[in-house]
């Protein structure tokens, strides 16, 4: 489990449930509900915090320092928040197969909505006004490196930068998972507001939209939360019986899969990790040609790559 | 998607390619496995083009594709994939010898396999033919030996570079 927070070190509460849901399908593990609950919390705030290096760092690799201040501060919390939980504030290693390591330590409840209440109206008084509606930003990418729906299914573009070519697809909605039916949000879609549908704003108002959704989702599921046990019984050393698993999920850079092929023992035969930011670099070399070389630069920002989702 | 079993694939698949070896594979005793379609190498891309062209299928989109290496005689290659229309997920399986595995590239197909091909190639050496670019990926270019086998000896030293780590310190 541990290595799986190094897939993708900006969102590796993400990585800990796919691979954890994956083993939990090779032995047909039921997951106590409350710690289906946890996921969810960790999940959603990780999916912000994750956006917020996004959408921090986009400005800042187009020429704006300032903006990812304001980013980085906000994910200051999260990972507070995160080390109260499981002590850690990169790689978590919290998720287990069959549950997750740790309840919700005193006052967690409290400071999660408090910094919800408070992020929320920070993204609406500051960062949209500083960033968003910043007009240079906005010439910067209006425009950009439109992908139509098509050719980002076909180049397997997934997660935000699907949906900002205008597909309503979200696996956490359209492939659901967990306890994500029982929850209330919104899908959010490219519309082309600035420049063309798909181009590279639409992939940052896409983020920008998603973590208004994750505020929304956590605080129903700090509302609704379930008492119980957070882990199901599991033996020391797991054996899944011999068979393969394919399991994807919703993570912040796309759809995160994994392929494990178990032979009976206590490790993977073979596993393949499917990340969003492999497809994404794959598309670059038939995207780019015929844009100027600081166009490259938005393109690979507003993609979102993180290098080890790459190369795993 | 529920209204095109298995058996309708495969009398589809069968009408389309009467040459092509093609096979569901029932449910493991043991332990689970995704809905699966196992075709000869020599017609994969053919059958691959049909499964993302025929309109009751549409599978549009490849999402991932592995090599597994099965010594002493084979090597498998999987490619899972989704069609958005239907939702429906397929694994694709083809069985490699191990001493030749060549296998047509799907690339042209799907264009999100060139990575994954690259990769797989890389990494367990299966030789995707037609591939317009098959080149290592993770590992350097002059790199010997593909390090997912299962018999892979990592080399002590890379251009003098020593590979191992010091015990005790």
């Amino acid at each position: 489990m541990p290595y799986t927070d190094r897939v993708d070190y900006v969102a590796a509460m993400n990585c800990n449930v796919g691979y954890a849901m994956t083993v939990e399908k090779l032995l047909g593990l039921e997951v106590p509900e409350r710690a289906e609950f946890l996921r969810v919390v960790v999940g959603e705030l990780n999916r912000i915090s994750s956006h917020l290096v996004a959408v921090g760092a986009m400005p800042m690799d187009l020429g704006a320092a300032t903006p990812f201040m304001h980013a980085l501060r906000e994910r200051e919390t999260i990972n507070d928040l995160f080390e109260m939980l499981c002590g850690a504030r990169l790689t978590y290693n919290y998720v287990r197969i069959g549950g997750v390591s740790f309840d919700l330590p005193p006052g967690f409840t409290e400071k999660t909505a408090a910094f919800l209440d408070h992020f929320e109206s920070m993204m609406r008084s500051e960062f949209d006004p500083l960033i968003s509606q910043n007009l240079i930003y906005r010439r910067r990418l209006a425009g950009v490196a439109p992908i139509s729906a098509a050719t980002a299914i076909a180049y397997g573009l997934s997660g935000p930068n699907l949906r900002a070519s205008g597909l309503d697809w979200d696996l956490r909605q359209d492939e659901p998972y967990s306890i994500y039916p029982k929850l209330e949000f919104d899908v959010v879609v490219g519309t082309g507001e600035v420049g063309v549908l798909g181009d590279c704003f639409d992939r940052y108002a896409v983020r920008v939209g998603e973590m208004l959704q994750s505020v929304r989702i956590v605080r129903q599921c700090l509302e609704r939360m379930p008492d119980g046990p957070v882990m199901a019984k599991v033996p020391r050393t797991i054996k899944p019986p011999t068979g393969e698993a394919f399991v994807r999920t919703e993570a912040p850079r796309g759809e995160l899969g994994y392929f494990l092929v178990a032979d009976g023992s206590d490790r993977a035969y073979r596993c393949k990790i499917r990340t969003g930011s492999f497809a994404s670099m794959s598309i670059l070399e038939a995207l780019s040609p015929g844009w100027m070389i600081a166009d490259l630069v938005a393109i690979i920002a507003a993609f979102d790559v993180v290098a080890p989702e790459i190369d795993r | 998607m529920d209204d095109f079993g298995n058996d309708a694939l495969l009398t589809l698949l069968s009408e389309r390619h009467p040459t092509a070896t093609l096979t569901v594979p029932g449910p493991r005793p043991t332990g689970h496995q995704d809905r699966t379609l196992e075709v000869d190498a020599p017609h994969l891309r053919e059958v691959c083009v049909t499964l993302r062209d025929e309109p009751r299928l549409s599978y549009d989109y490849l999402m991932s594709l592995t090599a597994v290496d099965r010594p002493p005689d084979s090597i498998e290659v999987v490619a899972h994939v989704f069609s958005y229309s239907h939702r429906s997920m397929l694994a694709i399986r083809t069985n490699l010898p191990r001493n030749a595995p060549k296998v047509p590239s799907l690339s042209p197909v799907w264009p999100a396999a060139g990575w994954h091909e690259r990769e797989q190639f890389d990494l367990v050496g299966v030789l995707f033919e037609g591939h317009p670019d098959l080149r290592r990926i993770m590992m350097p270019d002059d790199w010997e030996g593909h390090p997912l086998r299962k018999d892979y000896v990592k080399p002590d030293r890379y251009h003098g570079i020593d590979n191992t780590r010091p015990k005790n310190g």
